[in-house]
Parts: C-alpha cells; sequence; structure tokens
C-alpha cells in the first residue's frame, strides 16, 4: 500500500460554511493563526456548493445551522452525494449544541467530526491534524470503496484490517461490507460476530449481522435484532431501512408506512420525505402523502442533481386529493424542468390527463392521453409510473389501455404485495374498479401456479423443464424480479452441468444485466453474479 | 400547529443556540483582546473574562446533557473506535489552557490499549466535567490516565489537592459528577454498564475514574 504524503496544515484550503458573518471571521482568524491562509468562505448551501464546485477544498468546516433553507447535514450529503468532495475530504461541523451527535449520527452521510463552540485555536488545530491525517491514513481503503470494485475492496480492507491500530476496525467493517456486496454472507455474518465480541453495542456491526442472517434467509431472526437495535439505538436510520426493507417485502402496509415515518423524522431530507410519500401513496395514505411529498420538493430545491421524482408524485398526490388545479400547474412546471427527460415528459402528461378530466375537461384529456399513448410503447416507465398513466387512461376513459397497464404491473409483482394492493386502488372510482380488482387476483394467481410448477420440477430434478417453465413465465411476466432470479439461477445451473455452445451462459448473463439494472444490492442478485464469475469470470 | 411543550422545547433550542453563538463570539473576542499588548491589570480582567466565559458554557453543556439524559429516550452512547492516547492529549491541551500555568498536566498513556469503543465526544464532555473539578482544588499537579482494566478501559484524573472528603462543596451544585454518571451509565458492553468513581487517594488528593466496558 503505498503510503500518501499528507499536506502540511498551512497548505490546506479550507471552506467555512456559516451563516454568521461574525461567526465565520473568527473561525478564518482562528485559522489564520494555525498559519492556513487559503480560506474560502460562504455563507450558506448555494455558495458552498459553488465552491465546492470551483475550488479543490481540503477540509469544510461547517456550522450545522445554517439560517433558512437547507442545514448543514443536507449540505453534507448534497456534497458527498454529489462527488462534489473525494472521500479524503474531511467534513467537520462546528456546532453550538454539546449533544448534536444524536442528530448527526442518523443522517445518512456522517461527519468526520464535529467542534462544539466555542472552541480554542489549539482545539480546532488539533482537530484539522488528526482528522486530516486519519484520512490520509484511511486513503487507499476510502478511494477502493468509492470505485465500488468489491474484489479490490476486500484485498485493500484486509490489509488495513491487519494493523493493530484503530484504523484495524474500519479495515474489518469494510472487508465485512464488501463481503457482503460479493454475496459470501457467512463470511461476513462471523466477522460481524467477531466485532461483537469486541463491543457488543457496535451499531454498525449489529445492523451487519443482521443484513447477514437476512440474505441467508433468515428474515424473522434479523428483523428481531433489527427491532432490539432500534430500541437500544433509536437515532440509527439505517437499522429502520433494512426493517423497512423486511416488511415491505411481507407486505406489512402498517409496519411499512410506521417506519418510513420514523425515518423520515430521524432523518429529514428529500430522500426520506420521498420515500414516507411514496408509501404514503402506494398505501393509500394521500394526506400524508401531500404533506411529505410537499416537504420533499421544498428540499429537492437545493439538490445538486434535481430528479422529478418529488413534483411527479406530489402532482399524483394532489390529484388524488381533488386539487386539480395545483396538480396541473405542478405537471406543467415539472414538464418545464426537466424537457429532455422522456419519461418525465409521458408522465406530466399523464398527470394533466387525470387533471383536466377531474376539472371536467374531458377533450383536453382525451387530447392529451392520444398524444402520450403514441410514444408509451418506447418510453421505459417504473412501477409507478405506469400506474400514474393507468389511472390517466381510466379517468380519460381508454379503459382498455388502463386495464392492460394495471394487469401488467400486477404480473410483473406478484412477488410483492404492496404493489400488487396500488395496482387494485389505481382503478379505485373507475367504472372498471371490480373488473381491475378480479383481473388483478387473477395475474397473481396464474403467477404462483406457475412458480409452483416451477418449484414442483426443480425438487423433481427435471431442470429441462423448470427452464421451459420459467421462459414461459417470463414471457407473461418479463419484469417480475422473482421470475428472473429464478430463470438466471436455473440458466446458471444448466450452465454448470453442461454448456458446450455457451447458451445458457449468455441467457445467464443477460439475466443478469437486467436484474443488476432492477436491484443491483439484491442478496440473490448478488449471489448469482458471483456464481456467474466464479464459473464463467467477467460479466 | 405544535402543542405547548413542543413549543416549549422549539423555544428552548432556539434560545440555547442563540447563547451558545453570542458565547462563541464572545469567547472569540476575549481571545483576540488577550493577544494585545494589555497593562497588566487589563489583562487578568480579561483572563478573568474568558475564563467566566468557558465556565458558562461548561454548565450549559452539562446542564444539556443532564436534561437529555433525564428525558424518556435517555443519553445514548454513540459507540466507535478511539484512540485513547490521543484523547488525554486533547483533554491535556484543553487543562492546560484553563490551568493557566496554575499547574502542571501530566499524561500517562502507557497502559492504555491502542484503541477501544467509546463514545468520544460523551466522554471528553465526563472528563471535562472532572477536570473542572480537579483544577479547582489542584495545588500543583493534575495527571491525567487511561489503563486497560479486567473488563475494560478506565480513564482517570488524579489531583493533588485535599481530597474529597475535606473538598469544601460550599460552590458545587454536584452537576459535574452527575454528568459523568450519566455519561458512565450511557456507554454499555455484553450488558455490562460503565461507572464512575469519585475518591480521596491514600497519600493525598482526589481521583476520578470512568470505566468504559
Amino acid at each position: 500500500m503505498a503510503a500518501v504524503q499528507p499536506k502540511p496544515t498551512s497548505a490546506l484550503k479550507v471552506l467555512v460554511v456559516d451563516d454568521q458573518q461574525q461567526v465565520r471571521q473568527i473561525i478564518r482568524e482562528s485559522l489564520y493563526r494555525l498559519g492556513i491562509k487559503s480560506v474560502v468562505m460562504a455563507a450558506n448551501a448555494a455558495d458552498a456548493i459553488r465552491a465546492m464546485k470551483s475550488e479543490q477544498i481540503d477540509i469544510v468546516l461547517s456550522d450545522y445551522n445554517l439560517g433558512e433553507g437547507t442545514d448543514g447535514q443536507q449540505l453534507l450529503e448534497a456534497a458527498r452525494s454529489g462527488r462534489l468532495l473525494t472521500p479524503v475530504v474531511p467534513w467537520i461541523f462546528i456546532t453550538a449544541n454539546s449533544l448534536k451527535a444524536d442528530i448527526l449520527a442518523a443522517g445518512d452521510y456522517m461527519p468526520d467530526g464535529y467542534i462544539v463552540k466555542p472552541f480554542t485555536d489549539q482545539l480546532l488545530s488539533r482537530y484539522i491534524e488528526s482528522l486530516s491525517a486519519r484520512k490520509q491514513a484511511l486513503a487507499p481503503l476510502l478511494m477502493a470503496v468509492d470505485s465500488r470494485r468489491w474484489d479490490y475492496v476486500l484485498a485493500v480492507a484486509e490489509a488495513y484490517a491487519q494493523r493493530s491500530d484503530a484504523l484495524s476496525v474500519e479495515g474489518h467493517r469494510q472487508k465485512a461490507h464488501a463481503l457482503m456486496r460479493l454475496a459470501r454472507f457467512e463470511e461476513a455474518h462471523a466477522l460481524y460476530e467477531r466485532m461483537l465480541g469486541l463491543n457488543s453495542e457496535l451499531a454498525w456491526a449489529q445492523l451487519g449481522r443482521a443484513q447477514a442472517l437476512r440474505a441467508q434467509g433468515q428474515a424473522a431472526e434479523a428483523q428481531k435484532l433489527l427491532k432490539r437495535l432500534t430500541i437500544d439505538q433509536p437515532s440509527y436510520a439505517a437499522a429502520y431501512d433494512t426493517l423497512m426493507e423486511i416488511t415491505e417485502d411481507a407486505g406489512d402496509e402498517a409496519q411499512t408506512l410506521d417506519l418510513a415515518r420514523k425515518i423520515a423524522d430521524l432523518v429529514p431530507n428529500a430522500k426520506r420525505k420521498l420515500k414516507l410519500g411514496a408509501v404514503a401513496l402506494v398505501v393509500g395514505e394521500n394526506e400524508l402523502a401531500i404533506k411529505a411529498l410537499e416537504t420533499a420538493v421544498a428540499k429537492s430545491r437545493y439538490a445538486v442533481t434535481p430528479t422529478p421524482n418529488e413534483p411527479l408524485l406530489l402532482s399524483q398526490a394532489l390529484v388524488n386529493g381533488g386539487d386539480a388545479q395545483r396538480a396541473l400547474t405542478l405537471a406543467g412546471e415539472t414538464a418545464k424542468r426537466f424537457p429532455d427527460q422522456t419519461s418525465t415528459q409521458l408522465l406530466t402528461k399523464a398527470l394533466s390527463a387525470q387533471a383536466q378530466s377531474q376539472l371536467g375537461n374531458g377533450a383536453a384529456a382525451a387530447a392529451l392521453m392520444d398524444e402520450l399513448r403514441s410514444h408509451a410503447q418506447e418510453v421505459h416507465l417504473d412501477e409507478n409510473g405506469k400506474l400514474m398513466l393507468a389511472k390517466a387512461a381510466l379517468a380519460a376513459g381508454q379503459d382498455e389501455f388502463g386495464q392492460q397497464l394495471i394487469i401488467e404491473v400486477a404480473r410483473n409483482n406478484s412477488d410483492r404485495p404492496m404493489m400488487l394492493a396500488a395496482a387494485m386502488r389505481a382503478a379505485a372510482g373507475s367504472a372498471k374498479e371490480a373488473e381491475c380488482r378480479d383481473q388483478v387476483a387473477a395475474a397473481g394467481k396464474v403467477l404462483e401456479d406457475t412458480l409452483q410448477q416451477l418449484q414442483a420440477a426443480k425438487r423433481s430434478g427435471d431442470l429441462a423443464k423448470a427452464l421451459t417453465v420459467g421462459e414461459e413465465a417470463l414471457s407473461l411476466s418479463p419484469q417480475h424480479f422473482t421470475v428472473q432470479i429464478e430463470l438466471c439461477t436455473l440458466h446458471l445451473i444448466a450452465m454448470n452441468r453442461s454448456d458446450e455452445d455457451g447458451a445458457h451462459a449468455n441467457r445467464a448473463r443477460e439475466l443478469l444485466a437486467r436484474l443488476e439494472g432492477i436491484n443491483p444490492d439484491h442478496d440473490r442478485v448478488a449471489a448469482a453474479r458471483r456464481f456467474f464469475r466464479e464459473r464463467v469470470g467477467a460479466l | 400547529m405544535a402543542d405547548a411543550p413542543q413549543l416549549a422545547a422549539q423555544l428552548d433550542a432556539a434560545v440555547i443556540h442563540d447563547l451558545k453563538n453570542r458565547l462563541a463570539i464572545l469567547a472569540g473576542e476575549l481571545a483576540r483582546l488577550n493577544e494585545l499588548d494589555l497593562p497588566p491589570e487589563a489583562r487578568r480582567h480579561a483572563l478573568a473574562a474568558q475564563e467566566q466565559a468557558d465556565a458558562v458554557t461548561h454548565k450549559l453543556v452539562a446542564y444539556l446533557t443532564l436534561r437529555r439524559a433525564a428525558a424518556p429516550d435517555g443519553l445514548r452512547a454513540n459507540t466507535q473506535e478511539d484512540t485513547p492516547a490521543l484523547l488525554l492529549d486533547e483533554l491535556q491541551a484543553e487543562a492546560l489552557l484553563l490551568a493557566g500555568g496554575r499547574v502542571e498536566v501530566l499524561v500517562d498513556a502507557a497502559g492504555a490499549p491502542d484503541f477501544w469503543f467509546y463514545d468520544r465526544h460523551l466522554v471528553l464532555l465526563a472528563l471535562d466535567s472532572a477536570l473542572y473539578n480537579a483544577l479547582r482544588f489542584a495545588r500543583s499537579r493534575i495527571t491525567l490516565r487511561a489503563s486497560t482494566t479486567a473488563g475494560g478501559i478506565c480513564f482517570s484524573i488524579r489531583d493533588d489537592g485535599p481530597g474529597v472528603q475535606a473538598t469544601p462543596d460550599a460552590s458545587s451544585t454536584g452537576v459535574g459528577l452527575r454528568v459523568c454518571e450519566a455519561v458512565a451509565a450511557a456507554h454499555r458492553n455484553r450488558g455490562i454498564p460503565g461507572h464512575c468513581t469519585l475518591r480521596s487517594e491514600r497519600d493525598g488528593g482526589a481521583v476520578f475514574e470512568l470505566h468504559l466496558p
């Protein structure tokens, strides 16, 4: 591992972010006294982002409370998620509240340290020096993690894990994480247990152990451990995230909504508010959806890379809530804001069509539907998008098209009970409600039967039949996760037995690529990827 | 619309934030003042003012910690790996500053583990409180120590003052020790909580110990 020569403190370029001019001045003078002359000042998040984009910043000293608008935590998240800084740049919060740690621990991105005001020059100097030194010492590992090449991360992390100092713990942590990404769940589990043997309260190791158990098919045990973790560490947001994935898989709407609400309270950023809004929409809690999505829209105003998801879902919630005029305005604004995104253009038209129908403008709604139908096949939409389109079609009297979309969603999501429920709700209030409900239930039943046939063929060892049933199921439900992963696994098995012309390997590669696009972090996808790499090599 | 306790909490948070910002400005101004070439009497007053600003900040932090410990969720340790020797260095730097040359501050980290798991911020808060106490009574020396124990790590602060029994308690509210107890209790490992003690040494002085599992 090449040693990284740290910059001398006096050569560092420091970004100071504070809404109070007097405080900025005090910090700058402290830095000057420490020999740091290169200081960039920012009074708010927008100035800070501009500075990060234009300057090569070595350290960020940011107030947590930045007055109106974006707070320090949001700024940190924007900087890290937008990759405005390298992972080696330390981020230090300067807070007025000595107990800010409780809040900071809850964020999606953690600061590297924080200093409580007022502070001495010596303390500031020690923080800057010790945090810079730690980050420089960890630089190869941080850069490896940033590359997401998990075999490489594993090798680098192993070297750190062998050390006997505090950095070895970070080595173990990243090693366990890499093992999870490489689908070596048992080894990851053993490593997390080993870390918990050192200290039973390490939240990241408790979470990792639960995730490893879940990946090994022990979801109930994982859920039990995670519930205990959320009691012991009530501000550890990542534990709630995994719990929510488990309740979502199980189709437990009430628990999922409750967890989404808790996380959004704990980490009130745009991402968490969007998730709460999306869950509330799916389970039919429209008022809550509007409230959460309004906050998400307001918070994402400062996003480094804005997405249309927040306004699109808010627009849908507004239509559901009967506020068609506002929905129409928002859809129009969103279309203008994202002119080059074809899916956004399509969905804003669908939402406008829903709103126009509600306002009694049937002709306008029909015209919009005609316009978007000609492009609908060319655009890839996620399941929520398809349901938006289905609602628009049903509202504009294009029942067949609406039903077709709802059935498509149902067929592709028979393993996701909450999405099935959302598909049924999409037809609520329309003339076709009862019919759609029956068709959704029937689609689920057909898939369930097919998957049972597939399992029976697998149990009897009839691989050829299992492959045929799997391919049939895929033609029926081309985006169904379970069908895709089952079929991919079958082709991997077939490939392992005999694959002279490479047909199974090619089909497995193709399915794996699709799965990587849908759910790259899923444990079964990771396991399939590992199997393929071990047998064939690179994807 | 927020209810009354919520509004009170929001008001508290806003006032505390403002107070601490103003204290930061006050401490900054006093630091600048102390850099000037002041006449001896002015220097004495400026240093006394700086000490008072630090003491007010310290009290406010202790109060907030205890308030949090008394809340339903209690005080929770965010346990991470840390280097005890570096933590003592940081504490020593602060002690030297506060002592203003009146006492010497020694560090003994020879028996400390290379790293241990605890909430660095909370541990500093507790040791800071104990340090304030030690500074009040030390005659000439304070020793900061970290050592490995059978069940974990022990941070200690020893002074060469009159000892615990003889400590005049008229100006003490006991807040410092309560902060330390809250911080110790916030740390657990395999069901065992941390604890702290304050006692007199046989050969004189008082020693505070923070044991973390």
